[in-house]
């Protein structure tokens, strides 16, 4: 018990790079490495798709079972993080075009999700009061997924993820200006959106 | 049980391993060696482009009388423009497949291909690369003279008053000429003027600016040596 417990303190204080290169020695390292990153990436296929529960969970399995498989062209010089958030955006794109999905639903999971993100965009949407704010954000979850997948994934990243431009720019293999022009033009979109559904 | 270990079960029974690295290696190396053979390829293509427009023939504005603008239209070597274009474009692709060629934007990535393909172009054609490539294109490539503006070509029109070939005998008046086609000419050469030094030889190869008479019957206004080209009012060796 307690070697068990010194070998998950271990474990812990492990980067995730670290966790790679013993992933590689010892494959039984790997679920490690997994169990850090299991409840972010669902929650990122859902925000991504829409999708959840045994479609959500079959996406991640193939991005993680991908991951493992190609541990051995992990880039050093890449965060492992942004590194697994581009195999599982790749993933679900695909599984998406494998079931001929253009658009996606968000469902309202009733989490504080969408006044996060009223809160970071209604700013730019120029919407002032509280009140507002808790309507708009409903709208702008809507609003999300009438847009392209490139915008919607751009958003995503950057205001519910939380994901600096440099990693936004790994994870979707974009030049770093690029990025920025991105969300820029997702955000004037978003809001002609938001606009036509008779919201602003 | 939760994906991490559906996923941990499944490596385990399946015996999954992680890819080896030679198979990244190989692909990474692959598209590198892709790439150093596009702007090769690319640079002879400028190479030849170069050659075709430097080494083109004024003389034949001014027999044609065409105005500058439709005649530099005629002459541009489209087959190598779009050739260049397109290996240029396939630079920009490729390199957007390797490991870290996403960093860079595509105009980036197209403008530097081109300095490189243009530098290494311009070395190539210092050394005259330009020759041997389009003598090979046009056995090599399909309906290629349909497509670019030969020398050859250009001189074997007399419809237009443009005829070249080999002297093959001078009698009292005028001269006989087998063309490139293998016809024979008789060639009427009253008050002709002889350019560059180009002479009435048997066995000369000339190029003839005049009149298309009738059946084989040409009327000579200029005549050139062949491999003359008249560049900047002067008369420069190919």
């Amino acid at each position: 018990m307690t070697s068990e417990r010194s070998t998950e303190s271990k474990i812990v204080t492990l980067t995730d790079e670290e966790l790679v290169m013993e992933s590689k020695k010892n494959g039984e390292m790997f679920i490690h490495l997994m169990r850090r990153y299991e409840p972010k990436l669902l929650r990122y296929v859902r925000r991504l798709s829409g999708l959840d529960g045994p479609d959500g969970e079959d996406i991640l399995q193939n991005s993680f079972l991908k991951t493992y498989q190609h541990l051995n062209d992990f880039d050093q010089q890449l965060k492992f993080s942004s590194w697994i958030y581009r195999i599982t955006r790749n993933e679900t794109i695909d599984y998406l075009r494998k079931r001929k999905v253009k658009t996606v639903s968000l469902d309202d999971d009733g989490n504080d999700e969408n006044f996060k993100l009223a809160e970071t965009l209604a700013s730019d949407l120029d919407v002032a009061r509280e009140v507002e704010r808790e309507i708009l954000g409903d709208k702008i979850r809507r609003a999300l997924t009438k847009l392209k997948e490139q915008y919607r994934t751009v958003l995503v990243l950057r205001y519910l993820e939380e994901k600096e431009y440099l990693e936004i720019a790994d994870i979707m293999r974009l030049p770093m200006g690029t990025v920025a022009t991105m969300i820029s033009r997702a955000k004037k979109q978003l809001q002609k959106v938001i606009i036509e559904m008779n919201i602003s | 049980m939760d994906v991490s270990q559906k996923v941990q079960q499944l490596i385990k029974e399946e015996q999954k391993k992680p890819l080896p690295s030679w198979i990244f290696l190989v692909r990474e190396t692959a598209c590198g060696l892709a790439l150093v053979v596009l702007i090769v390829v690319s640079s002879i293509a400028i190479c030849t482009a170069v050659f075709l427009v430097h080494d083109h023939d004024w003389a034949v504005r001014e027999a044609t009388h065409e105005s500058y603008a439709r005649h530099i239209l005629g002459m541009l070597p489209y087959f190598w423009l779009a050739a260049i274009v397109f290996l240029i474009g396939f630079v920009g692709l490729l390199f957007k497949q390797m490991r870290h060629g996403y960093i860079y934007r595509r105009s980036e990535i197209i403008i530097g291909g081109s300095v490189v393909a243009v530098i290494f172009g311009a070395v190539l054609a210092t050394f005259n690369c330009g020759v041997p490539v389009e003598k090979i294109a046009a056995d090599v490539v399909p309906a290629y003279e349909a497509m670019v503006e030969r020398q050859e070509e250009v001189w074997n029109r007399p419809e237009k008053g443009l005829l070249s070939g080999q002297i093959q005998a001078t009698p009292e008046s005028g001269f006989t000429l087998i063309d490139r086609r293998q016809v024979n000419w008789a060639v009427q050469d009253n008050g002709v003027v002889w350019n560059c030094n180009s002479s009435e030889q048997t066995g000369s190869q000339v190029k003839l600016v005049g009149d298309f008479l009738e059946d084989h019957s040409f009327r000579a206004e200029e005549v050139w040596p062949w491999e003359v080209v008249f560049r900047n009012v002067r008369c420069e060796r190919r």
